[in-house]
């Protein structure tokens, strides 16, 4: 089923000799990297760097002006290669490629170095170090774009056709809109109906309107909606390839209910003498072994509870001559091709008896806010009479609780952002249908961003709503009345009190919902540090994903509002139309490839290392048949992993070559090795974990050097060997954490691969903590300069001398064991260059530094 | 000069957040779970929320010279329940060593741990006799200690009362331990002013600290006290 | 621990069992050996310095347990026994720090004499919870021979028993004590006030404090139908025991409740003579109950 394969080439032009004419341009972005990185220092050194023809600077690069100049530049020097010096790759290394590509030049022949996110903006301390290290990264962009190649997109055709995981407010919304640009949808809902969380809503703020009222219309057009296959009582259990070619297998599970011949009539139902809590409900109402979870369930099919059900046949009985009912039912694997892809799967409650001060599962009469939904919900299970669990009287007075596991760091670290507005929702809704019952709602902040909020807020005020500023120490019960004793700190009066109410709600914290964790494996799509499913850039990509071809709509990427929750997914399916209204999508050619002759199955081996590394089963790998792996380029997702793990440096990776990467060491490394902490990060979460640290400002030291991979799986042993026998102070290598790894299983292959080199270099006398592996993920910018400020503080505090003489006792055995790098396709020459440019005396950032303070001294200045 | 000050530089939140306890004093949202469940509360001028508050606002006089800290009975049911996970009952503790250090110190439970370390410092472990003796020393309360008597006499009569120190083998060994590095001066060593360390106070007790001092080594002489 | 035949503990008593709970110390020693747990006593033990181990230095606070556990190490042991719920926390608390930071660890050995230092991590176990996990309730049980059935037990748990969170119990509605009663038979009685504060620490400078909170504890036990208190801390005890007429007093109301020690209550059911668990030192006599129950 290679969608890839012989006819997806990969076209490299090969332009051996052309000569190298370098732009370098290094931006001020405002004062962002100005302020600290004086760019004209960092110009006037770039000049001077081998290949590059001129340099300039420029106050917004990314700005129009800012890119048509490097296009005049273009045409006017005849630049074939350019380097920017700027922000992160994530921001804009689309945008300059697509500058240059404009202006002529193949997009790949470009470069970006990182002097933002990873100096000026976590160094402002050390601003002269930071220059020397600004101008060491541009050296390391422009030796590595001296040996890249020209590539070109490659084109994998898009199957129009797209797949919205979750049946809530925000995949119906995705879904509604796909099918009105008449774009075949699946909408898979693991519950036997969709509605998700707002169909159990009594109203909706701040409009009080009626909230199935306003939702099902909705839902019955999904139902009914020719471009939309609704897939209920379903689950999401594989996902395979690519953007605009997934392969997806869904599960149906049986639900013993033949969906085209039930009519809904509930005669089943009623004769079912099984009674079990319905979730729906919250456990508050009981539905029968055979059921529709609420009355306006779409579809409207009944499906039967296994594990409740008796197997007595009376509904089977009961449904005559319809016929619709069958045990016989298996699940069934559904295979569907997609393009694209939406979750929107939605939040759960946090189950607040863990706070046990609370007492919520002790006392009947301690409740969750969505059980007070659904107690005066009209649909509900008491007809809309709101009374509490114990007597079912209706309370006289209501204490309600903000905050119940939100905000804490014990459980759920984050404010869950609707609470504070369905509190008072609730109690303005009570005070309406019972004028007579006492509400007061226990607070720390009141929260009302949206539109109409605030005014909502007033209007439960002015309804007689009491609030008091304090969160409740514990409650108690008196348990001859089932009545709450609440003790909180009255803020505004200043001591505690207690407040005794016939009835409590608990506002509880909304948290990703169950199954997150899996789905986000299947779709290899990371999730935050809460679960929720995590967007490609908090401000600029909140429905991307760092997956291609999938986005998020909804709750699924953190709590939110129903209007947000429609907005996003009218959004995810604008995201998604973009690449189904095309035939076509290209796909980054940075994929690996095997040079045949070195595949040691070529010559009848039977090695199987490359195809065990790849989890995407790119490579077609034939041993004991005499013909060498193949990778199979629209399969390979680039991670590099198998390129590391050769060990006859048989396969290497287009744009991330060794060649490439040790030309960045030998720069990186070229003076004063020894004081030095060379980086190598993921392109995804270490690489946004460095750029968060940068966004977040914690400053670290400025000797750290940055190279970026598209995986740690992708970083060989030999460039750590090669870094150490340069004179590296310390190495650090970091990805995502194990099981978050952009590329599935790069990261634990780089553990392991690692972890041996760790022990062997150890015992060659390299102090333990001069070499680390890390894992840290895109939130974790602290993290990252935690690692940072230790690892440099090691280097620092051994000092030059001692660095210098470990690296010295372990540099015999290192040559010996880097012997043979040196056959990989392109380092020999690499390394001969870098060589010679040591030799030729090109002027290093710490040469000048000296110089300068040489002249300074000479004039009788201040150092 | 408050002696046992680090450095005049850093502020006294600065300090605070120094302890092991005030690690996240920052964090604080003033959300009163801590004063909700504290069980003495009525005995403090502020609570923990208020001397939270006050720290945070850089109030060093007005948090260390409360009582606040000398109310806390240490049942943890602050930090327990802290949604900012604030290791509060620790942060008691340390404003209780920050309020001796810098001489703020006037509460009667500042007086007992003073006693209390004062014998501990001596033998390595508790002696009831001792610390109490010291104790009531150091606050001269006549009234309070005749309440105490019939008590007293109830626990003698059931065995409650030792009436010599344990002590440890090596008494240099308790000196290693820093329980000695204290600001507070060893009474043990000569008449000093109590619980005072710059003359902030006026000198309390100099006399009843000499003869519990004597009574103390009067103890230590008569007993084998080495401990078991 | 070792296996599951052979549990051999070093044991610290601590001050108060030394002296003013003398009983605690004898009901536990005599519990623990007829159940076959090995306690042995450790050597030169020092105070662990209670609430106020850190008052003048933040080092001493630390030191001043870690030492007890670095003569545990020394002493050939891997897990101590601390019946006091004061010094099991403290012990426990320092054992945890000094796990976690390196830079403890470095500190603690500076301030212990030469050849002494804490080099591994000495588990430091409550007698309460080295038997529920260790040793079994299971195994209890089955060696009961006089079943307290007659017997409405109110377990007190105190503070620093189940506070800070933990691992073994939980720190707003323990349950541990009430295990161990309902495997010697007796009546779990179920009071609001079970693991609020004595107010002990403050037993001898703000009495009155200390009066209030243990009148209200014992009331409310009391109101709960219990015959006896059980609880497992030599503060609490004093506070609870010795100061029961000041509470009495405080809130207005007489209690006559005995408090006992669980490995009082233990001894009892396990068939250990009773006047060898130390009943009499009680000021608040248990003689009533003891009489009714048939010992």
């Amino acid at each position: 089923m290679s969608k890839g394969g012989a006819d997806i080439v990969v076209k490299e032009e090969v332009q051996d000799n052309e000569e190298l004419r370098i732009g370098v341009y290094v931006c001020h972005c405002g004062s962002n990297i100005a302020s600290v990185v004086t760019p004209s220092e960092v110009v006037e050194y770039a000049q001077n760097l081998p290949g590059v023809v001129m340099a300039k600077d420029h106050r917004y690069q990314c700005s129009e002006p800012g890119q048509k100049l490097i296009q005049a530049d273009i045409e006017e020097f005849g630049l074939n290669r350019v380097v920017v010096a700027a922000c992160t790759v994530a921001m804009h290394e689309p945008t300059f490629r697509a500058c240059i590509s404009e202006a002529g030049i193949n997009p790949f022949m470009f470069e970006m170095a990182n002097i933002r996110e990873h100096d000026s903006w976590v160094h402002s301390h050390e601003q002269e170090a930071a220059i020397e290290k600004a101008k060491e990264l541009v050296a390391s962009a422009v030796a590595k774009v001296s040996y890249v190649k020209p590539l070109d997109m490659f084109e994998v055709p898009v199957t129009r056709r797209a797949l919205v995981i979750g049946g809530g407010i925000a995949g119906i919304s995705a879904a509604l809109d796909l099918a009105d640009m008449q774009i075949e949808t699946y909408l898979v809902e693991k519950s036997p109906t969709i509605g998700g969380r707002m169909a159990q809503l009594d109203k909706t703020f701040p409009t009080m309107d009626c909230s199935i009222c306003i939702e099902a219309p909705k839902m019955v057009d999904v139902g009914k909606n020719k471009n939309i296959h609704l897939m209920t009582y379903a689950e999401v259990r594989e996902v395979d390839g690519y953007i605009g070619n997934f392969q997806v297998k869904i599960e149906q599970k049986p639900r013993y209910v033949i969906a085209d011949l039930c009519t809904g009539c509930g005669d089943c139902a009623e004769v079912c003498p099984i009674d079990v809590p319905n979730i729906f409900e919250e456990g508050l109402g009981p539905r029968k072994a055979i059921y529709v979870p609420m009355a306006q369930a779409v579809p409207a099919v009944y499906t039967i509870d296994l594990d409740a059900c008796i197997l007595c046949y009376k509904c089977v009985e009961a449904c005559g001559p319809l016929e619709a009912i069958n045990f016989a039912q298996e699940p069934e694997i559904v295979e569907v091709d997609v393009g694209t892809i939406i979750v929107a799967t939605g939040y759960d409650t946090w189950d607040p008896t863990v706070i046990e001060e609370y007492g919520f599962g002790v006392y009947d009469n301690v409740t969750t806010m969505m059980e007070i939904e659904r107690l005066h919900c009209a649909g509900g299970p008491t007809i809309g009479e709101f009374v509490r669990p114990s007597d079912g009287k209706t309370p006289k007075t209501l204490g309600l609780i903000q905050c119940v596991g939100s905000r804490d760091k014990r459980y759920n670290e984050y404010c869950s952002g609707f609470c504070c507005m369905y509190t008072i929702k609730n109690a303005l809704l009570l005070r309406w249908l019972y004028p007579e019952i006492d509400i007061t709602i226990f607070r720390i902040d009141i929260r009302t961003p949206g539109k109409g909020y605030e005014e909502f807020y007033e209007r439960a005020r002015e309804a007689g709503v009491h609030f008091v500023q304090g969160r409740p120490a514990e409650i108690r019960e008196i348990p001859e009345t089932g009545n709450l004793i609440v003790r909180a700190d009255n803020v505004a009066l200043g001591k505690p009190m207690e407040y005794e109410f016939e009835m409590v709600g608990l506002a509880t914290a909304a948290i990703a919902s169950d199954g997150s964790e899996e789905l986000a494996r299947v779709l290899t799509v990371p999730t935050d540090s809460h679960g929720f499913f995590l967007e490609a850039h908090p401000k600029l990509k909140p429905i991307d994903t760092a997956t291609e071809g999938i986005f998020l709509a909804g709750a699924a990427q953190g709590p939110k509002d129903i209007p947000q929750c429609v907005g996003q997914g009218s959004g995810a399916a604008g995201r998604a139309a973009r690449v189904l209204s095309h035939d076509t999508w290209e796909i980054d050619p940075i994929v690996a490839y095997v040079t045949p002759d070195r595949c040691i199955n070529s010559r009848g081996g039977k090695c199987t290392i490359c195809y065990d590394a790849c989890p995407y089963g790119a490579i077609d790998n034939r041993p004991g048949t005499g013909i060498a792996s193949m990778i199979i380029p629209a399969k390979c997702h680039g991670c590099g992993t198998c390129v590391a793990e050769c060990p006859h440096n048989a396969i290497t990776q287009f744009h991330f070559t060794d060649g490439e990467i040790l030309a960045q060491v030998h720069s990186l490394l070229a003076d004063n090795p020894e004081d030095k902490v060379l980086a190598f990060t993921c392109r995804w979460c270490s690489g946004m974990g460095a750029d968060n640290a940068g966004v977040s400002h914690f400053e670290y030291p400025a000797n750290t050097r940055n190279i970026m991979v598209m995986c740690a799986g992708r970083v060989d042993r030999d460039f750590v060997m090669e870094a150490f026998r340069l004179g590296a102070g310390a190495v650090v290598v970091s990805g995502c954490h194990l099981t978050d790894c952009h590329y599935i299983d790069g990261r634990k292959h780089a553990d392991d691969r690692m972890r041996k080199l760790m022990v062997q270099l150890e015992k060659l006398g390299i102090t333990k903590g001069r070499f680390r592996l890390e894992s840290v993920s895109a939130t974790e910018g602290a993290k990252w300069a935690t690692i940072m400020r230790e690892v440099s503080g090691l280097v620092r505090e051994m000092g030059i001398d001692k660095v210098k003489a470990e690296n010295e006792a372990a540099r015999p055995q290192l040559v010996r064991r880097l012997r043979r790098m040196q056959e990989a396709p392109g380092v020999a020459e690499v390394l001969r260059l870098s060589e010679a440019q040591r030799l030729q005396g090109i002027e290093t950032p710490v040469q000048q530094m000296a110089a300068r303070q040489t002249a300074t001294r000479l004039a009788g200045g201040d150092d | 000069m408050a002696a046992g000050n680090q450095t005049d530089e850093k502020t006294f939140l600065e300090e605070v957040m120094e302890t092991e306890g005030g690690r996240l004093v920052l964090q604080c949202y003033g959300c009163g779970t801590c004063s909700g469940s504290c069980p003495v509360i009525d005995e403090m001028e502020y609570g923990p929320r208020r001397i939270l508050y006050l720290i945070q606002q850089n109030q060093e006089a007005a948090v260390l010279s409360s009582t606040d800290m000398w109310r806390c009975v240490s049942c943890y049911s602050c930090a327990n329940r802290c949604p900012r996970d604030i290791q509060i009952t620790d942060l008691m503790a340390d404003l209780r060593r920050l309020s001796l250090a810098k001489g703020y110190a006037h509460d009667k439970e500042a007086e007992f741990a003073q006693a209390f370390a004062e014998t501990v410092q001596l033998h390595g472990r508790m002696f009831e006799p001792e610390v109490i003796g010291r104790y009531y020393a150091r606050v001269l309360d006549l009234v309070d200690l005749a309440g105490m008597v019939p008590l007293g006499i109830k626990m003698l009569l059931k065995g409650k009362l030792p009436f010599l120190p344990e002590r440890l083998e090596d008494p240099k060994e308790i000196e290693l331990m820093g329980v000695t590095d204290s600001v507070a001066p060893k009474i043990a060593t000569g008449l000093r002013f109590s619980g005072n360390s710059g003359g902030k106070r006026r000198p309390r007790g100099s006399m009843w600290n000499g003869v519990a001092s004597l009574f103390a080594g009067i103890a230590i002489k008569l007993g084998k006290g080495k401990a078991s | 621990m070792t296996t599951e035949s052979a549990l051999r503990y070093a044991y610290y008593p601590g001050c108060s069992l030394s002296t003013g709970a003398k009983e605690y110390d004898i009901s536990v020693r005599a519990v623990f050996a007829q159940l076959g747990i090995e306690l042995v006593e450790l050597e030169d033990w020092n105070c662990c310095g209670a609430v106020h181990a850190g008052v003048n230095s933040a080092e001493a606070g630390v030191v001043l347990p870690a030492r007890n556990l670095a003569l545990a190490e020394a002493q050939g042991f891997d897990t101590v026994v601390v019946p006091c719920s004061g010094c099991y926390l403290n012990l426990r608390r320092a054992g945890k720090r000094v796990a976690a930071d390196k830079g403890v660890r470095a500190m603690v050995d500076e301030h212990l004499k030469d050849g002494l230092e804490l080099k591994g991590d000495i588990e430091v176990l409550h007698p309460l919870y080295a038997l529920l996990y260790d040793y079994g309730l299971d195994r209890i049980k089955a060696q009961v021979v006089n079943p307290l059935s007659e017997l409405h037990v109110a377990s007190y748990y105190g503070c620093m028993l189940t506070r800070p969170r933990d691992v073994f119990d939980s720190p707003e509605r323990p349950r541990g004590l009430d295990d161990v009663a309902r495997a010697l038979g007796a009546q779990v009685v179920d009071y609001p006030m079970k693991a609020k504060c004595c107010g002990g620490a403050l037993a001898l400078s703000h009495s009155d404090v200390t009066a209030t909170l243990t009148g209200n504890i014992l009331v409310s036990a009391k109101d709960a139908e219990a015959d006896v208190v059980m609880l497992a801390c030599p503060m609490c005890h004093t506070a609870l025991d010795m100061y029961q007429g000041k509470a009495e007093r405080a809130i207005g109301h007489s209690l006559n409740l005995p408090v006992l020690y669980f490995t009082q209550l233990m001894g009892l059911a396990l068939g250990l003579d009773p006047d060898s668990l130390g009943f009499e030192r009680h000021l608040v006599s248990p003689k009533q109950e003891l009489v009714r129950l048939g010992f």
